[in-house]
């Protein structure tokens, strides 16, 4: 059993194989109380069994976790009953209205009768949804359809709650304004744990761990990851026709990849310095003058990308200078 | 040389303006990002120049074809890829492909090469025999790619094309489309992820079925003073209302 409190949930050497295949490999990782904690890697790398094993779906095949304080190689049915979890799919009833489903929910999770009535109330304000309460579900957008799949989610008041991939397809308005919600809800001591795609979705986690193949191959903060991660450097060029630049600076050494961002391009270089000099000369041979290049921070995906592909050729861990 | 161009393109659908008017013009070797809420007319605005949908009022051209007077002949020079892919999934990878090139018209002594040459650019050469249904996220996205690409379309339309894709495939996606623009394709790129819209040349934001704003991202960023897409936006839009 888990003893400190201000742990939600911990895991130690968790492992989950399917025949020979290792899908999650001996990870470990401890999520603070009130932490939002995002779960990061590409399809197929373990979020998904290891979200699967921390709600109680999978039993490992080797390690422990506590969620909540409860064993999740013992209790699983205590785990169950004890988080919220909401998936991209949402699960909600189209043909039952906003009302409905959420005293359907009321009702699987148990919710006293005597407090239905005040937590209905309580759960349509928090995700404004007042207006469109007897409307069928069927026809809500997609960002309205987001918030009522959270707020059915919730309707136990859990202090742990699980997002799988909760904004896939919704649009930035509505992810901004789930996102509040969110935060307002790690901000009264609920914790998150929440998986991604999406890089500026990850930004707003306060720690984040990288899982590929079945390990973890990085975890930290995301500014620590963006400015102590990645051993490559970010350069920004500026020049005019950077579309046609694109190839031909594909030609200079040390330039590992080159990508369009609006009118400038985003290289990918081991050394800065010298890659810097070498594109000068390149556009001083060539007769350009008005040009900029400057390092500038790396995003997430860069990072990400980069901890990948040296995972594939070295392994381990990322370790922070 | 314009290869997109609009002038007061309206589409409405019974007393809903999906379209409103809009007035664009699109450079050719251009990517352009149309981005906007669910529902705000990017999907629309797709299909009305891809010419499989006809406008209510107004003009449009594409690649020289008017879009509602010459949508066949239109239908020569672009591609479309909606958001499903449009993907046979009891099909190999290959059946797909010779199905596209089948419905494009594409003689059999081109297919060969042009197939062979999708096949590299898009690393699908290994799945071949694969059927669809069996390919992961990442990889159907690349196979409707080249099966939009069957007959070298001069404009490429596509719409959320990476959404639910992770990160290392829609990183791979993305060089797929700098190789095309390599080749003078303009690429008309639908998104409702803003930092995948910071790598379009131009973006246009879409709401309520109005073209707020349409610039170069660090213009827009600039102007509202902020450091993301997505922040300039939520502050255009929430200005609008």
């Amino acid at each position: 059993m888990a003893t400190d409190n201000n742990i939600a949930v911990s895991v130690k050497d968790l492992e989950k194989k399917f025949g020979s295949f290792i899908a999650v490999n001996r990870i470990n990782f401890d999520v603070k109380r009130g932490e939002i904690f995002g779960f990061l890697g590409p399809n197929g790398a373990g979020k998904s069994t290891t979200i699967k094993m921390l709600c109680g779906i999978l039993t490992p095949t080797a390690g422990s976790g506590y969620v909540d304080g409860y064993d999740i190689n013992r209790e699983q049915e205590l785990i169950k009953q004890n988080i919220g979890y909401m998936s991209q799919k949402f699960s909600l009833y189209d043909d039952l209205t906003v009302e409905e489903n959420i005293d359907f929910y009321s009702g699987i999770y148990k919710v006293p009768p005597k407090r239905q009535r005040e937590r209905k109330e309580e759960i349509i304000s928090m995700i404004g949804i007042e207006e469109f309460k007897s409307m069928f579900t069927g026809i809500l957008s997609g960002g309205l359809k987001q918030r009522l799949a959270l707020g059915c989610a919730i309707i136990h008041e859990p202090k742990i709650i699980f997002l799988d991939e909760p904004t896939a397809g919704v649009d930035p308005i509505a992810r901004n304004n789930f996102w509040k919600l969110i935060k307002e809800m790690a901000n009264k001591g609920i914790t998150i744990f929440v998986t991604t795609h999406y890089m500026d979705e990850a930004e707003n986690c306060d720690r984040l761990a990288l899982i590929y193949q079945g390990s973890i191959i990085a975890m930290d903060t995301p500014i620590n990851l963006k400015t102590q991660c990645m051993k490559e450097k970010v350069l920004k060029i500026s020049v005019s026709n950077a579309e046609e630049w694109l190839y031909k600076l594909d030609k200079v050494e040390g330039i590992k990849e080159s990508a369009l961002f609006g009118t400038a391009i985003h290289t990918i270089v081991d050394d800065a310095v010298k890659v810097k000099q070498s594109i000068k000369k390149l556009f001083q041979e060539t007769d350009i003058k008005d040009f900029t290049i400057e390092s500038i921070q790396a995003s997430l995906e860069d990072v990400f990308i980069s901890l990948i592909e040296s995972h594939e050729k070295v392994g381990g861990m990322c370790e922070l200078k | 040389m314009i290869t997109v161009k609009t002038q007061n393109l309206t589409r409405k659908f019974a007393s809903l303006i999906a379209v409103n008017n809009l007035n664009l013009e699109i450079e050719e070797g251009e990517i352009f990002g149309l981005v906007g809420p669910d529902g705000a007319g990017k999907t629309t605005t797709m299909r009305l120049l891809a010419g499989i949908l006809e406008p209510t009022s107004g003009e449009g051209w594409v690649y020289g074809k008017h879009i509602s007077k010459e949508s066949e002949a239109l239908k020569d020079n672009i591609a479309y890829m909606s958001q499903r892919f449009g993907l046979y999934e009891d099909l190999t990878v290959m059946e797909n492909l010779n199905f596209y090139a089948d419905i494009y018209n594409v003689s059999l002594k081109e297919r060969t090469q042009r197939i062979e040459r999708l096949m590299s650019f898009s690393g699908l050469s290994p799945f071949t025999n694969r059927l669809a249904r069996y390919l992961s996220g990442g990889m159907k996205q690349k196979l409707g790619l080249a099966c939009a690409l069957i007959h070298t379309p001069k404009v490429l339309f596509l719409d959320e094309p990476t959404n639910g894709v992770d990160p290392v495939s829609r990183r791979d996606f993305w060089q797929i489309l700098y190789q095309l623009l390599k080749e003078k394709v303009t690429i008309i790129f639908s998104t409702s992820y803003l930092d995948e819209a910071e790598r379009c040349k131009r973006v246009g934001l879409i709401h309520k079925g109005q073209l707020l704003k349409c610039d170069v991202p660090a213009n827009i960023k600039r102007e509202r003073n902020v450091d993301t897409l997505e922040a300039a936006f939520i502050s255009i839009i929430n200005e609008s209302h």
